[in-house]
C-alpha cells in the first residue's frame, strides 16, 4: 500500500496514527491498575486492548504492533485465571513503548521484536501450547 | 456498479476495507454494527456481504443466521472476518454457511481478491 503516496490513504494512516494516544493512554491506565491489583477486569482491559491493536495494525503497515498485541491476547487467553499478572504487565509496558515508537515516527518499530521482553512473551506462549 | 456490503464496528478497518474495494469499482456500504447490518440486507442485491464476528447489537454469527433464513438471501456469498489463531471462529464460519472467512490483520489486497472471486469476477 502506496501510504504517502496516495493522499486518501496517507489520510486514512493518519487517522489510525491520532487513534493510536487514546488507546496508548487506556493500556497505561488498565496497565497501572494491574501493578496496583492484579483484577480479572484489569486483566481483561489490557488484553482488549492488546487484541484489538492486534486485529489492525499490520493492515496499516505496522506488524510488530500486531505482533506484541498477538502475543499477549494469545497469552491471556490461554493461561487462562493464573496468567501471570507480572508478564502482563512487562507485555503491556513493551506494547505501551511500541505505541510511543509508532506514535513519534510513525514507522513500524522492527527493533523491539529482538527485545528480551518480546522473547519472554512468546517463549511463554510456546510452553503454554506445548502444554496443552 | 457491484454492491457490498461490509460489516464492521471497528471504523479503521472499515475505512481500510471500504477504501479498497471502491478503488476495484465496488459500490460499498458499511454497516456499523449487527443491528444496521441486519436493517441494511434488504436495502440492495449485495453480490458479497463481508462480516466481521464480534459486533455490537448482534454480531456476525447472527447476521448469518438471519440472511440464510431470509429468502433471495440465502446464497448470497458471505466471507467473514475472524480474529487470528480463533479456529472455533473458523469452523462456526463454515458450519453456519460463510463461502470465505479471513483473518484480521489481512492483507487488503487478499481481501479484495477474495470478494473478486466470490463475485465471480476473478
Amino acid at each position: 500500500m502506496d501510504w504517502d503516496g496516495d493522499p486518501e490513504l496517507k489520510a486514512m494512516r493518519d487517522s489510525f496514527l491520532v487513534s493510536l494516544e487514546p488507546r496508548r493512554d487506556q493500556l497505561e491506565a488498565w496497565l497501572t491498575s494491574l501493578a496496583m491489583s492484579p483484577t480479572p477486569d484489569a486483566v481483561a482491559g489490557v488484553q482488549y486492548v492488546a487484541h484489538k491493536l492486534a486485529g489492525t495494525a499490520e493492515s496499516y503497515g505496522f506488524a510488530t504492533i500486531t505482533r506484541i498485541g498477538l502475543a499477549l491476547d494469545d497469552l491471556i487467553d490461554r493461561a487462562g485465571p493464573g496468567v501471570d499478572g507480572g508478564l502482563i504487565c512487562r507485555g503491556g509496558a513493551l506494547l505501551s513503548v511500541a505505541l510511543e515508537w509508532v506514535i513519534a515516527r510513525r514507522e513500524d518499530p522492527k527493533h523491539l521484536v529482538k527485545d528480551a521482553v518480546m522473547a519472554e512473551l512468546e517463549g511463554k506462549l510456546s510452553l503454554l501450547l506445548t502444554e496443552r | 456498479m457491484i454492491p457490498i456490503l461490509i460489516a464492521e464496528d471497528d471504523e479503521h478497518i472499515a475505512k481500510l476495507i471500504s477504501f479498497k474495494l471502491k478503488r476495484e469499482g465496488f459500490e460499498v456500504e458499511v454497516a456499523r454494527n449487527g443491528g444496521e447490518a441486519i436493517e441494511f440486507l434488504d436495502r440492495k442485491p449485495w453480490r458479497v456481504v463481508i462480516l466481521d464476528v464480534m459486533m455490537p447489537v448482534h454480531d456476525g454469527w447472527h447476521v448469518l443466521k438471519t440472511m440464510r433464513e431470509r429468502p433471495g438471501l440465502e446464497q448470497t456469498p458471505v466471507l467473514m472476518l475472524t480474529a487470528k489463531g480463533r479456529q472455533k471462529d473458523v469452523a462456526t464460519a463454515v458450519e453456519l454457511g460463510a463461502q470465505q472467512y479471513l483473518t484480521k490483520p489481512f492483507d487488503p489486497q487478499e481481501l479484495s481478491d477474495r470478494v473478486k472471486k466470490l463475485a465471480g469476477l476473478a
